[in-house]
């Protein structure tokens, strides 16, 4: 097993992959890159819708990366994603209870909406884990991906009844979280996610080793002297915000959480202190870069976000997975 | 005489039934001791009691003569290395990257974890397998592997207790030999080694200490020669079993 990638060389990629990126995507659009530039109608463009958005792709999807490294890493299931195992739907279901509130003449401050999809996605994940962590491993793994099959699949119903309650304003919010989409960025949601991007990277750095002694398992863990308990309602906790904060700004995005860590293990290995950082700049790029299609595509109109990400993720998912069954397979 | 480990009274139930009662016993420093007995005897709860990873429901566990509740989970890392049985797993991590999280419960500097994972490596024969994906490698591999880990861990000065749950089941007779002079090499440095095993000539052979385990009771502890008799050993493990020379056999 040689890493295509070692410390170094992920510390200068997350340094110089994301400006470029994000400059490509502030660039792409219908009208030429002269006119955003120089014209005040362009300026206001650049400044107030596109590069708001571009920036909000980048850390929904580096947020999301960052939930999916830690969920994955805490339960010992590769294939776990907060969109699999239901935490974006519980997420989205909080949400979509404030947006019904709301139209229904309650004075709610806009915060709330995060804080109920933080409820809403701290549910679900409590739910998950405590069917997917019980007993033996493979039993377990089982467990957690049947848990969020049924979590997701209330989560919807719930939607759906939702749906039914709201008024059509908040219809079209709701049909919004369902689908996922970037169009409602803007600087609030860039700050505040910053703000918890930055919180995230005060916080993990020095407990990935424990993380990574967690993927041999909780009695080895444990026997090295970590905290198992703490360490899973860390991870609880830290994926339900982190989760909460991308779904209430832009709804459920699949699969980001997902296919980040898995390419950034296939070229770094399993080591969290490579895995966590590669990761969660591969997450940001992926999102700007399925953003970026999703508004040119068919410009002007624009595909919904969660549909690229799908589309993209899902085959690319089933092919990781053919290649993975191969390797270990003898 | 100050115990490495004393249990007093040590019970633990699950799901109503009595899977360890009463056990006692003080295990002095330097010594191997050698937990035998049937399955489902209690051997491996007793382990993993000792190892702080199993509540007990009754008695009292004793660290250098201090109450284990006195100890926190890092603390108690310090000071006992378990090495449980082999267990899957599912994320590609090198065999380098598994022996150097025997690092965790002490933290050494950079460089001397270094030194550490190079030694371990060398010391169980797997330094040809360091940047292997751990998940491709042999059972017995894997369980060198552990060992190394743990090996890293229960080297450093202040730990005092190695605890292993049947290590030589996955090993071929060159490495099961290896890791008996591993042992030694501890309980020569005055660490007591625990481990669970099956092989009672094994036993008869290595151990300065057996305690032998039978429907969650210790029924007998002491010398090798003196516990494991043909006799006792007839008795508890249901066979017919007799002594010729210095080894147990049966038919």
């Amino acid at each position: 097993m040689t890493h295509l990638l070692r410390r170094k060389h992920i510390l200068l990629l997350s340094v110089l992959l994301p400006p470029q990126v994000i400059l490509l995507a502030l660039a792409a659009g219908s009208q030429p890159v002269e006119w955003l530039l120089q014209t005040d109608m362009g300026q206001t463009v650049l400044w107030q819708i596109r590069l708001p958005r571009v920036l909000m792709a980048f850390l929904v999807g580096a947020l999301l990366a960052w939930a999916g490294v830690l969920i994955q890493g805490v339960v010992r299931n590769p294939l776990a994603d907060p969109g699999l195992i239901g935490v974006s739907g519980g997420a989205a279901v909080g949400a979509a209870l404030f947006t019904v509130l709301i139209s229904s003449g309650l004075l709610l401050p806009l915060w709330g909406q995060s804080l109920m999809a933080f409820a809403g996605g701290f549910i679900a994940l409590l739910v998950v884990m405590k069917l997917g962590l019980s007993g033996q491993s493979l039993q377990a793994m089982s467990f957690l991906i049947l848990a969020g099959i049924a979590v997701n699949v209330l989560a919807s119903a719930l939607i759906g009844l939702l749906s039914y309650l709201a008024t059509d304003d908040a219809l079209r919010q709701i049909t919004f979280w369902s689908l996922g989409s970037l169009s409602g960025a803007d600087w609030y949601w860039v700050s505040a996610m910053t703000v918890l991007l930055i919180a995230a990277v005060l916080f993990w750095p020095r407990r990935l080793r424990a993380l990574d002694a967690l993927l041999l398992g909780e009695v080895e863990a444990r026997s090295m002297g970590v905290s198992v308990s703490r360490m899973q309602w860390q991870v609880v906790l830290w994926v339900a915000l982190l989760v909460a904060l991308a779904v209430s700004a832009s709804g459920m995005i699949g699969f980001i959480g997902l296919i980040s860590p898995h390419l950034a293990r296939l070229l770094t290995g399993a080591s969290h202190r490579r895995v966590l950082p590669l990761a969660v700049v591969l997450g940001g790029t992926l999102l700007v870069a399925a953003d970026t299609l999703a508004r040119t595509l068919i410009a002007p109109a624009e595909l919904p976000i969660g549909i690229v990400t799908t589309l993209v993720g899902a085959p690319l998912f089933i092919t990781l997975m053919i290649r993975e069954k191969r390797r270990l397979s003898w | 005489m100050v115990a490495v480990i004393r249990a007093e009274g040590l019970g633990h139930r699950r799901n109503g039934a009595d899977i360890l009662q009463d056990v006692s016993f003080g295990l002095p420093p330097g010594e191997l001791v050698m937990l035998v007995g049937p399955n489902g005897a209690g051997k491996s709860t007793l382990l993993h009691i000792l190892a702080g990873q199993t509540a007990m429901s009754a008695g009292r566990l004793l660290l250098q003569e201090q109450d284990c509740a006195q100890f926190s989970r890092a603390d108690w890392a310090r000071a006992v290395t378990l090495v449980p049985q082999l267990s899957s797993m599912g994320f590609p991590l090198s065999a380098a990257e598994v022996v150097e999280l025997g690092g965790l419960a002490h933290s050494p500097s950079l460089t001397a974890l270094r030194r550490q994972v190079r030694a371990a490596l060398a010391d169980w024969e797997i330094t040809y397998l360091a940047s292997r994906d751990v998940r491709l490698l042999s059972g017995g591999e894997q369980q060198r592997c552990q060992l190394a880990r743990s090996w890293i861990q229960v080297q450093q000065p202040d730990s005092c207790l190695w605890l292993l749950d049947e290590p030589l089941s996955a090993l071929d007779l060159r490495h099961q030999q290896q890791c008996m002079q591993r042992a030694q090499q501890l309980t020569a440095a005055g660490k007591t080694v625990v481990m669970v095993v099956h092989d009672l000539n094994l036993a008869r052979r290595f151990a300065d200490r057996v305690l032998m385990l039978s429907c969650g009771r210790l029924v007998a502890a002491g010398t090798a020669a003196a516990v494991l008799t043909a006799e006792q050993v007839s008795q508890t493990f249901m066979l017919d079993v007799r002594l010729e020379g210095n080894v147990l056999s049966w038919d």
